[in-house]
């Protein structure tokens, strides 16, 4: 049987703001001093957008070396809340956007990196970027071995 | 709310019976479709890409399977050979070390490495157990040694690759340049490098120069393509000639260049965009489509507008695609133009680019309509650049896209029952026909295990057997995948 996705570390990924938790303390205070104004409905804290979270990828360790053998593909999955609407994008340092970037599926995505020479010293850099754009980035530093 | 992962992640049914399946071919029944799976895993699991061949899956879903990733074996070696003579001529040669690099490669699959020797020759790697490997060992430039290759090597168990390079057979010859017009006859080109690549694998050998109008290179026997070009002149051509070394020629093959005058010509003119104002930034890419007096050459020349919209390239005389390739996110069109004549100072026509077409269709299902679909739109010529976007509620898209041949990908979400679907139309064709339906498709489903254990987040490409790319999907988190894939991928059997 399968189970849904749970993240790396699991639980969830969405934290309160800070000082919520010393709310609940205030209907306390309320009750013993009788203060005016008191409010003792429920308390929702209002859920904060967290950035996309690099899963894996098939050329790990990210933000390191990468060393291009001959031409690959180069895949990263990422999670969000809400991955269909994520958006990549792709950039090496000197030539600017890779532009044959595809989505594979709505959490990953995928570059073709030919084993070119002009490539070797390149940092290719991608960056997720969700709906309230929060972003995430991972890097490689390209070394292309002929 | 906790973070969900992609789509495909949900909760699948996998209550089907499994079946054993390994890269040498899977043993189940029925047997209703043969595809090829390539599994890329992350290099957490400390695996490597390997394709799975002849996987049968039937159409109503019945099994799934098991893709077992194989461990990686070691080869490993040393590379030697016989250095004519290392110091000077009147000291005899001598075998010893040869730097250079091993490759070995599954041609048409994602199975490959190519690693670099260190100073003793030695070499080792890692690579996925399959047959049919080609194995290379490649001399660094500039060796005089010859690169060998070698096809159909079955790589099950650790190896040694261990190789002695011979001389080999000579492949030699002249490269010679009409002489000045006051003393006629020829002249010996000096600049430049020579470069034999195996044909069958389309692996290179070193590179050696062209001095004083001649080079040498060695090789074995086989066919191969002889190239010459200048990786220092942008300016100069790419030569190349098919040519075959014969085991029976102890002399070796000569093979000599009689190059005409390279004499450039200018090609200049002006890109304006829908508004008729100067484009800059747009690169200009010329490519030969044949060359005056170079029937073996080709040439390619890239250039970028100014300010004013203006560029200029320096040519050689002949005929050329030239293609205008805005810059990326801009909304403007590329643009080609076919056969265009160069000889002399040539000032083209005025190119104005036009903006990206915007296409408007609904994706649906013989069920109704597909939201959630991934539309891709890729070019098939130019920069292959992408375009994507995902279709809204009601299964309809808006989707800004060059001008051109355009390979249309349709992914469903994984809740709709069908498959990826493909589509080869113009952004206009794809207006007018609106409407973009579904393949029903096959489930294919199935688990990735390396030593028993679920390989999660890895790339499983669907395949047939000629290589094209029918479906993607990614494994969750217990190493699942489930896909649906068009039944035109079928290889009945």
């Amino acid at each position: 049987m399968l189970s849904s996705f749970q993240p790396p570390g699991g639980g969830t990924q969405t934290r309160k703001p800070d000082g919520v938790g010393i709310l609940g303390l205030w209907p306390a205070l309320c009750i013993l001093t009788g203060l005016s104004g008191c409010y003792f409905g429920p308390i929702n804290p209002i859920e904060e957008d967290m950035p996309p979270v690099f899963i894996s990828s098939n050329k790990e360790p990210v933000n390191a070396t990468m060393v291009i053998e001959q031409s690959t593909n180069v895949f990263v999955i990422m999670s969000d809340e809400d991955p269909e609407t994520l958006r990549y994008e792709w950039v090496l340092s000197e030539d600017g956007w890779v532009e044959n970037a595809k989505t594979v599926s709505p959490g990953a995505t995928q570059v073709f990196l030919e084993a070119d020479p002009d490539l070797d010293g390149q940092r290719l850099t991608l960056t997720a970027i969700d709906r309230e754009q929060q972003y995430t980035s991972v890097f490689w530093q390209l070394e292309v071995l002929r | 709310m906790s973070l969900l992962m992609l789509s495909l992640l949900g909760c699948m049914s996998m209550e089907n019976s499994l079946a054993e399946s390994d890269a040498g071919g899977a043993e189940f029944e029925p047997r209703d479709y043969l595809v090829r799976l390539d599994v890329w895993p992350s290099s957490s699991d400390e695996s490597l890409p390997q394709s799975f061949f002849d996987v049968s899956f039937d159409s109503d879903s019945a099994w799934s399977t098991t893709l077992q990733l194989g461990v990686p074996v070691t080869v490993s070696g040393q590379l030697t050979g016989f250095q004519a003579n290392p110091t000077a001529i009147s000291v005899p040669g001598q075998d010893g070390a040869v730097e250079g690099f091993f490759q070995a490669l599954v041609p048409g699959t994602p199975m490959g490495r190519v690693v670099q020797t260190d100073e003793r020759g030695a070499f080792s790697a890692q690579v996925v157990p399959s047959e049919g490997y080609t194995v290379a060992l490649i001399p660094s430039t500039p060796s005089l040694l010859p690169f060998l290759v070698t096809g159909g090597e079955d790589l099950f168990t650790d190896q040694d690759f261990s190789t002695y390079l011979d001389f080999g057979l000579p492949v030699w010859g002249s490269v010679t340049l009409p002489a000045s017009e006051d003393t006629g006859g020829l002249s010996g080109l000096d600049q430049g490098v020579v470069r034999l690549t195996h044909s069958a694998s389309g692996i290179s050998g070193p590179e050696r120069p062209v001095e004083d109008g001649f080079y040498m290179l060695r090789a074995y026997p086989g066919d191969y393509l002889l190239e010459l070009y200048d990786p220092d002149d942008p300016d100069f051509p790419l030569i190349q000639r098919a040519i075959t070394v014969g085991a029976e020629d102890a002399s070796g093959l000569q093979e000599d260049f009689e190059l005409p005058e390279i004499a450039q010509v200018v090609a200049q003119g002006e890109v304006r965009d829908a508004d008729s104002r100067p484009y800059s930034g747009v690169e200009v890419r010329f490519t030969s489509l044949s060359l005056e007096g170079l029937p073996e050459g080709s040439h390619t020349v890239e250039t970028t507008t100014n300010g004013s919209g203006l560029y200029i390239a320096r040519l050689l005389p002949g005929s050329y695609l030239v293609e205008y390739l805005p810059p990326y996110g801009d909304d403007a069109s590329s643009a080609e133009v076919v056969d265009v004549q160069v000889s002399g100072t040539s000032t083209l026509p005025t190119q104005t680019l036009e903006p990206l077409t915007l296409v408007e269709a609904t994706v649906s299902t013989e069920n109704g309509l597909a939201p959630g679909t991934l539309v891709r739109a890729q070019e098939v010529g130019f920069d292959q650049r992408v375009y994507e976007t995902t279709s809204g509620p009601d299964g309809s898209f808006l989707l800004p896209v060059s001008d051109g041949q355009l390979e249309w990908t349709f992914t469903p979400d994984l809740g709709t029952q069908a498959a990826t679907t493909f589509k080869a139309m113009t952004a206009q064709e794809m207006i007018e026909a609106e409407q973009v339906l579904l393949d029903s498709g096959v489930q294919l489903s199935g688990v990735v295990l390396l030593e028993g254990e679920p390989v999660p987040y890895s790339v499983v490409d669907v395949r047939d057997a000629e290589d094209k790319l029918w479906a993607q999907t990614v494994t969750d988190d217990e190493g699942w995948f489930q896909v649906r894939v068009s039944e035109a991928i079928a290889l009945e059997e």
